[in-house]
């Protein structure tokens, strides 16, 4: 949930990056991260395995400024893909504002692809938040790979797998290269702000 | 009895409907009557009866057999005899419930010897398939697509059939798509599955190994079949890798030909959340596609993507320091990870617990009141952002440089300007090289900052600094013979040398040599020379450059020059 502080003029948004294991999200914070670092101020906090893999979560806020008077902090945190980590996944859903679910375009990920989505549904389910009505950013990652001759699912396909039902706005990515990174980032941040700014402004 | 009535009422409205609440209550009140009448064994044996065949009625629903309700009805009838039966014989008793016992044995047998395909229904199968392969027509088209639906959605819990039914039913939509073009194998692969299909469901008896045996082998078929179909078809139709045009809008509500999917796993795959619901929006929203890197526009800004430092492309790995997680749950809280952390921790989060860690930290709405914080769900919803946080977002996220601004953290107002050493005299002191500022005198930040932008501008700047700095120790050493107001930066510079050549011994020696000679051409020192020199370099910024070097009399690197070439 948004937290607004009349008082003070402050809003606060939590954004979570969900998607299945090895799919680009901590890969996402990080082009943000190193692109912005100047504009950012803070450190990002990323809890790793010794193989590279998101343990618990990654966390990145910052400061976007003012928007109508009242000063914009958006919280950015990633969840583990792993399988097995789902109760730590749903710790970081708690409280969550908008959702960009980073898909795999690689098609042997097409299965944990659908997997991860519908649990995300599922995992959102707990805290009484229905899915279709959340603010949602679908990412195709790693489209790059294509041109290393990788087969890939064709972002229809990913539309029929995953987007037919919630027709969130969606974006083709490469995440490690920064291709649509921000893109995606500001239309979940719009679409997010958007969803309470009549509470708001 | 409350229970009984409400118990009967459920059971006559199933005659109607059996719906998921109906068949709720139905069990609600047989555990109500149960728990009332614990101890009463042939009350429970008979309460236990209609649960089974409550749980049957609620999985198969409309399905279900037709004598399930009145067994029902029956077993209901006996239970309220059992249960408000004044003064009932044991003998009485038994027989009543081995009447039970009886009806609901015969009801259990008659269930389980049906076949799980109907005859009619294989037979309508039958007439489809023959009807497609006779012509192939849209009426026959859409009548196969009913069918094979309607025993998808019936058979969905029988894994081999389902899986039968599902190729069935993928071979039906590839032919409605290319009709007379389709695959000329194609009807006939058809009938060679329904063919399999049909003998499944008429030997009951198979052993279930062998019946997996016979799906497998189909499957590995059918996708040999299309993996022919997809290289036969590879020039003449959209292949799959081709790129979809990502402006055309998907039409999710309507079937996706053949050649448009996936080779593998497509139609096995069911969609995600489709158990769900499907959207009421009617807004399909295209693939923002990711152009190529030239093209790409950042931020939403035309012409960013040049300015963009790829990421990870120009950082160096960085390990994050260790952190000692449990040092970090006594830790004053700084921030939400923190917490969450904390809570990952403390609740065991894979374990019983996670109730509780959903729990933790989670202010109330009293506390969060009182500090003046209003929080809201956001929802998804049509209305469009306002511009301003359109704007803001450019703003924060654009990363054009204006121009005449350069980017701030090569700018530093403290910086050490007199480093910069516009004292130097040479024809190249207008050239960019001349500009940038000697290592060791730049300040860390700068220094860092540089570093992780680019790692290779470290190694430009060093080589520019040793060439800048061979230029300047001879321009100063061939224009000037006293020496005396560049010693310290002369110093500076041939220390610099010998660090960076401290790895090859013939060109320390050559600068130790030099700097040797110049001290002896050194005046004596005095105490204050170095504030002369500072005031004197300080001057010398002001210093025309020497428009004729060659004019100048033989200086100090003429002299070095003779010392080496004495006998030529």
């Amino acid at each position: 949930m948004a937290l607004i502080n009349v008082k003070k003029k402050e809003v606060q948004i939590k954004i979570v990056y969900y998607g299945p294991g090895r799919g680009g999200k901590t890969t996402n914070l990080e082009y943000i991260n190193e692109t912005y670092q100047d504009r950012i101020k803070t450190q990002m906090v990323s809890l790793k395995t010794h193989d590279d893999r998101t343990l618990f979560f990654d966390f990145l806020p910052f400061d976007v400024g003012q928007i109508k008077g009242f000063d914009v902090t958006i919280q950015l945190y990633t969840v583990p893909g792993q399988v097995k980590y789902n109760a730590t996944r749903k710790l970081v859903l708690r409280g969550v504002d908008g959702i960009v679910f980073v898909a795999d375009v690689q098609k042997e990920q097409r299965k944990k692809n659908i997997e991860s989505l519908n649990q995300l549904y599922e995992n959102i389910s707990t805290y009484n938040l229905d899915l279709f009505e959340m603010p949602l950013v679908m990412q195709y990652n790693k489209i790059d790979l294509k041109q290393a001759n990788i087969p890939i699912l064709s972002s229809q396909t990913l539309q029929k797998d995953l987007n037919s039902s919630l027709r969130a706005p969606a974006f083709e990515a490469s995440a490690l290269s920064g291709g649509n990174v921000i893109l995606t980032l500001k239309k979940i941040i719009s679409i997010t702000l958007a969803s309470i700014q009549d509470q708001l402004f | 009895m409350n229970s009984l009535t409400e118990l009967k009422q459920a059971i006559d409205s199933m005659e109607s409907r059996i719906e998921d609440i109906v068949v709720d209550s139905l069990q609600q009140q047989l555990s109500i009557i149960g728990e009332q009448s614990a101890g009463k064994t042939a009350v429970i044996s008979v309460i236990r009866m209609m649960q089974a065949i409550g749980r049957y009625l609620g999985s198969r629903r409309d399905f279900a057999d037709k004598d399930a309700l009145p067994v029902l009805n029956s077993l209901a009838i006996a239970l309220e005899k059992l249960v408000t039966g004044p003064d009932l014989k044991k003998e009485q008793i038994n027989q009543t419930l081995s009447e039970c016992i009886q009806n609901y044995k015969s009801l259990k047998h008659k269930i389980a010897s049906q076949p799980l395909v109907t005859d009619v229904e294989i037979q309508d199968l039958k007439a489809v398939i023959l009807a497609v392969d006779w012509e192939i027509s849209e009426i026959t088209l859409k009548t196969f697509d009913t069918v094979t639906s309607r025993m998808l959605t019936r058979l969905k819990s029988h894994k081999i059939l389902h899986a039968y039914l599902m190729i069935m039913h993928s071979m039906g939509r590839y032919i409605a798509s290319k009709k007379a073009m389709a695959h000329k194998d194609s009807l006939s692969f058809l009938r060679a599955v329904f063919e399999n299909f049909e003998r499944i469901v008429q030997m009951p008896d198979m052993p279930l190994k062998e019946k997996q045996e016979w799906i497998e082998k189909d499957i590995e078929a059918f996708y040999n079949f299309k993996r022919e179909i997809f290289s036969s078809e590879e020039n003449s139709t959209v292949s799959i890798d081709k790129p979809v045009p990502c402006d055309t809008p998907v039409p999710c509500d309507t079937p996706v030909p053949w050649d448009t999917i996936d080779t593998t796993e497509d139609e096995i795959i069911q969609p995600a959340l489709s158990h769900v619901k499907t959207s009421s929006r009617q807004v399909v929203e295209d693939v923002v596609p990711l152009g190529p890197p030239s093209e790409r526009s950042v931020a939403g800004q035309s012409g960013d993507a040049e300015n963009i430092t790829p990421a990870l492309a120009g950082r160096k790995k960085r390990v994050p320091a260790p952190r000692d997680i449990m040092d970090d749950l006594f830790s004053g809280k700084e921030s939400p990870a923190d917490e969450l952390l904390d809570a990952i921790h403390l609740a065991s989060v894979q374990g019983p617990d996670q109730k509780r860690a959903m729990d933790m930290n989670e202010p109330t709405k009293e506390e969060l009141q009182e500090e003046g914080i209003k929080n809201f769900t956001p929802h998804r919803m049509e209305n469009e952002p306002i511009p301003e946080i359109g704007d803001r977002l450019d703003e924060f996220f654009n990363l054009d440089i204006p121009e005449g601004n350069p980017a701030p953290a090569v700018i530093e107002k403290d910086e050490p300007l007199e480093v910069v050493d516009d004292s130097v005299v040479s024809p190249a002191d207008d050239t960019p090289m001349e500009t940038i500022v000697p290592f060791q005198h730049e300040d860390e930040s700068f220094e860092e900052t540089m570093v992780e932008e680019n790692p290779d501008e470290e190694n430009i700047d060093e080589e520019i600094s040793t060439q800048t700095r061979l230029n300047r120790v001879s321009s100063l050493v061939k224009s000037h013979d006293g020496l005396l107001e560049e010693q310290t930066a002369i110093d500076r510079d041939l220390s610099y040398l010998k660090t960076k050549w401290q790895d090859d011994s013939d060109k320390t020696m050559l600068v130790d040599i030099i700097s040797c000679l110049l001290m002896k051409t050194y005046p004596p020192a005095s105490t204050d020379s170095e504030t002369v020199a500072d005031e004197t370099a300080a001057d010398e910024t002001a210093a025309p450059i020497p428009e004729q070097l060659d004019n100048h009399p033989a200086g100090f690197w003429g002299k070095i020059k003779s010392i080496f070439f004495k006998s030529k």
